[in-house]
């Protein structure tokens, strides 16, 4: 039975990290006549900012005495610089990548493409993936990792999670460059380097999981009423 | 302006969560009359390849979690990346609280043969544990992260 209940969350959340994305981003483009480029310019950023230039900073880092005498000995700075790292990184990419790159696709409802390229492609490759490739080899071996089956589904709800506070911080961004008030590019670096630095505080999965949901939530929700209450444009006109 | 309040509230939580976990009434020199031996005991038996001496202060939870396989490896891993175990100095005690236990982290740098600048040990007992057995060991160090 929980063999059968492992591979149906596995499924599940690997539906969620592959075919979410793509289903939303097709939605944006076909009844909002979102743009394309916005998703894909999103995606790019994030290979470009995060696989290709934070993680390997921070395998470097890995390999020093001063990161294994703070993982052990102060591990809450382990946690803000991650948070901070992510955040920085992102972030400043995120600005690169609206102001820069999609000068002529500034709307709203490109802010949302954008982020979702952004979590989409990063769900694809941390998520869907890897549960599509563990649900392969359990099938063929009959065996499965050591974990309970209802991490497997966490995994899949962490992604949507995710998915959305890249589009508040996009529309977070999108504000700063369209507005000229580049210091909402400072607060979506905090808001993301404090919502990952805290996963590093937060004790239980599901005080994690519920920290990341509401802190989400709330950088989305205050970006639309922000949104709403500074532009004549409609967010998905 | 709701957003901001709701943005206040959440950092409020976040710092409150922080501080919840600060401040311990731990006596140092009072764990460090076990924690010492205990953890010389089990990195000299890693020297020796001694699994049962290694094992012996472990809890039943550490002896299922570390079974002799697993020592085997991981021991072989540890001589091949940072050498022979050497000394080791005291650096500080934390503590944690779990599932509603309280549990004391002791954390050592020992040196190795081939890790200059050692490795970070941490060993952790539970509190309210007269027998002092072991609960957790972790071990990092630059070569070991390197692996």
């Amino acid at each position: 039975m929980i063999f059968s209940y492992s591979i149906l969350f596995m499924a599940i959340s690997a539906f969620i990290g592959v075919f979410i994305p793509i289903i939303i981003s097709v939605f944006l483009s076909m009844k909002y006549k979102a743009s394309w480029k916005a998703v894909t310019v999103g995606a790019a950023i994030f290979v470009i900012f995060q696989l290709a230039t934070r993680i390997p900073l921070l395998q470097y880092l890995q390999k020093t005495y001063w990161y294994s005498y703070n993982l052990v000995v102060n591990p809450w700075l382990i946690y803000i610089l991650a948070g901070l790292s992510a955040g920085i990184f992102e972030e400043v990419g995120r600005f690169i990548g609206i102001k820069y790159f999609l000068k002529d696709k500034q709307q709203w409802k490109n802010g949302i493409a954008y982020g979702i390229g952004h979590g989409g492609i990063e769900a694809i490759i941390f998520c869907g993936v890897p549960l599509i490739i563990t649900i392969v080899n359990s099938l063929a071996t009959g065996t499965l990792p050591n974990e309970p089956a209802y991490l497997f589904l966490v995994s899949g709800i962490e992604r949507i999670s995710a998915m959305t506070f890249h589009v508040g911080a996009s529309l977070m961004v999108l504000y700063a460059v369209r507005e000229r008030k580049y210091r909402y590019v400072l607060y979506a670096i905090l808001a993301h380097s404090i919502l990952d630095s805290a996963i590093g505080f937060i004790k239980g999965i599901f005080f994690i999981e519920l920290w990341a949901a509401v802190a989400a939530m709330t950088t989305l929700i205050f970006m639309i009423i922000k949104i709403k209450n500074n532009s004549s444009e409609k967010i998905m006109s | 302006m709701k957003g901001r309040r709701a943005y206040d509230i959440l950092i409020l939580i976040f710092a409150l969560t922080i501080l919840s976990g600060c401040g311990n009434n731990i006596n140092t020199g009072d764990v460090r009359n076990y924690s010492d031996s205990i953890l010389e005991n089990i990195l000299i038996s890693g020297n020796l390849r001694n699994y049962n001496d290694y094992s012996k202060d472990f809890s039943d939870n550490m002896k299922a979690a570390l079974t002799e396989d697993l020592f085997n490896k991981n021991n072989a891993l540890v001589k091949d990346k940072i050498g022979e175990y050497v000394s080791k100095d005291f650096i500080k005690v934390n503590t944690k609280k779990e599932k509603g236990i309280n549990y004391i982290i002791v954390i050592y740098n020992a040196k190795y043969s081939k890790e200059p600048q050692g490795a970070l040990v941490s060993i952790t007992f539970k509190e309210k544990d007269e027998n002092h057995k072991v609960e957790g060991l972790f071990m990092t160090s630059p070569k070991l992260a390197g692996k």
